[in-house]
């Protein structure tokens, strides 16, 4: 009788251990995959930085504002090591943009806070990355892979990229499993509500595009190319800088801390924003304390506009601060625009 | 009424009230009273001032047109464009016009105005129809009008807060300059957009994809 209580007292032991280990098991298994399903995020992300400027391809997608939708197709070859791209707008006016002779070699501050790989390379050769400490996506971002899914008849991973702070929007992206190209990107913001959704309809990839095609019309604009490496304008212009940004954002173009331009441009690697500075033409002077209150701003989709005086050594400016962020930071952001004390 | 909420409409009659006070005083449950207190208090200003009685102001009551002017303004929207002319707030008409919820911004839901008019450079002789007018009180430096309203329709909920000074924008500006003036602002908008979005396709991984964010631009 004593035996057999024993005997049972073992066996419900071992049962106990063996659910413990399963437990245990099951949860390793877990994490474990909840850590390579993040690996794989960030690779595919990767993979999205640079797969949209080598590959060729062709489609039509839509692009969702508020509540306005519109049409259009883009173009994207290389050829002879230089991207080739065409935006045409297929609804209202006759328009299209162009951008011709891109290097491919020639890598912005933007792509490279999204790589993965070549960060960790860098710090694996001792480089530091572009002599500036950049900052790590995933410390202002959680990265999550959703589902697979469909989208314009191909095979997408859908990626979950939501921000750790209110200073960016929530960004949902399907992202072609083969090619790694951004098939349809969903911008939210507050409670989830939607703010802009690009989708493609239709895209062939790897056809073959000739030169011919991205030859200008008269309804064509040209982008420029503001190059990521040149130097800061050095004249006698007085310089001016922004001294609050939200966290992760760095500069476009290298070293721009301070700048006599009138122009910065910062980013994530998701979110862009930039910062405008010019003197207010105005023939009467108005008290500090009604200046204080004129501001503006608007918004369409994701891009919102912030405007508001500023008096910087007696002279009237304003600064306005248009971008993919929300208001509130575009508002904080303005507000911390001063004169670099020589 | 209470002592405070009297204290309240003198503080902003005077042009002394804090953000406190004028919150009060704006409160849309206080309308009424507040109305009424400050019109028998500017009448007995005027009586003290010895101004006469043509003009005095202190009767009129525009925040009912003023909301139907707004009321108006929101349901003709029809373009999707830019919306700028927050840009360079001219007096008049434009209160109404530079909240208009244009191309889906989102405005207000409740929208409480402190207009703010500085009136050293007007005279009577400038009385017009527009809202400016009420500024017609030669004694003044400052008056605060409270006005209350409220766009049930409109999206968001956003506080707009909109301040009007003589120095910027005279109230006798033409129309047709205040039009001049919000172009200039919706060009250099779009302009600023244009230029943000060559640096963002090149920053944000879709690229060119990026410029179906610009609605127009100067072709070449």
């Amino acid at each position: 009788m004593k035996r057999n209580n024993a005997d049972r007292n073992v066996k419900q032991l071992a049962q106990l251990s063996a659910q413990l280990v399963l437990v245990a098991l099951t949860w390793c298994g877990l994490v474990g995959t909840a850590i390579a399903d993040n690996r794989q995020a960030r690779a595919l992300l990767d993979k999205m930085s640079h797969s949209f400027r080598e590959l060729n391809y062709q489609g039509a997608f839509s692009y969702q504002q508020g509540d306005v939708t519109q049409s259009l197709r883009i173009t994207h070859a290389v050829i002879d090591g230089e991207e080739y791209e065409r935006l045409e707008y297929m609804d209202g006016e006759r328009r299209e943009v162009l951008r011709r002779g891109h290097h491919l070699s020639c890598i912005h501050p933007g792509h490279q806070l999204v790589r993965l790989y070549q960060q960790h390379q860098q710090v694996k050769n001792g480089t530091p990355p572009n002599s500036t400490n950049r900052p790590d996506l995933i410390n202002y971002y959680d990265i999550s892979m959703l589902q697979q899914g469909r989208v314009a008849g191909r095979e997408v991973m859908e990626i979950l990229v939501s921000p750790k702070d209110t200073h960016r929007f929530v960004h949902q992206l399907s992202i072609d499993t083969e090619t790694g190209l951004l098939l349809r990107s969903i911008v939210k913001g507050d409670a989830g509500k939607v703010l802009e959704r690009f989708q493609f309809a239709d895209i062939q990839i790897g056809v073959e595009i000739p030169l011919e095609h991205f030859q200008g019309a008269d309804h064509s604009y040209q982008a420029e190319h503001i190059d990521p490496e040149r130097s800061a304008v050095v004249g006698n212009q007085p310089q001016w800088s922004v001294n609050w940004l939200p966290g992760g954002f760095t500069a476009v173009v290298v070293n721009q801390d301070a700048t006599a331009d009138d122009m910065v441009t910062f980013t994530d690697g998701f979110a862009v924003f930039s910062v405008f500075l010019e003197k207010e033409e105005r023939t009467e002077p108005v008290s500090a304390e009604l200046d204080r209150n004129v501001e503006g701003h608007a918004r369409r989709g994701a891009t919102v506009a912030y405007s508001r005086p500023l008096t910087l050594s007696g002279v009237p400016h304003r600064v306005t601060v248009v971008g993919e962020i929300p208001q509130q930071t575009a508002r904080k952001v303005a507000q911390s625009v001063a004169l670099v004390q020589p | 009424m209470s002592d405070q909420l009297r204290e309240s409409v003198s503080a902003v009659m005077d042009g002394e009230a804090d953000e406190l006070e004028l919150r009060r005083v704006l409160s849309k449950d206080n309308a009424d009273v507040v109305r009424s207190t400050w019109s028998r208090y500017h009448a007995v200003r005027d009586a003290m001032q010895g101004n006469q009685a043509e003009l005095s102001f202190s009767g009129w009551d525009i925040s009912s047109r003023v909301s139907q002017a707004i009321e108006e303004e929101t349901v003709t929207v029809s373009k999707p464009q830019w919306r700028a002319s927050w840009l360079r707030p001219a007096a008049g008409s434009a209160v109404a016009a530079s909240i208009r919820p244009a191309a889906g911004f989102a405005v207000a839901a409740s929208v409480a105005f402190a207009v703010v008019v500085g009136v050293q450079s007007l005279q009577p002789t400038n009385v017009g129809n527009e809202p400016a007018v009420f500024a017609a009180q030669p004694t003044a430096t400052n008056r605060v009008y409270p006005v209350h309203s409220s766009i049930a329709s409109a999206p968001g909920n956003m506080r707009v807060g909109v301040n009007y000074d003589s120095a910027g924008v005279l109230p006798g500006a033409s129309a047709a300059s205040k039009a001049a003036a919000d172009n200039e602002a919706q060009k250099r908008l779009e302009k600023y957009i244009l230029r943000h979005t060559q640096r963002a396709a090149l920053n944000n991984g879709s690229g060119l994809i990026s410029f179906a964010r610009v609605a127009n631009f100067e072709t070449e």
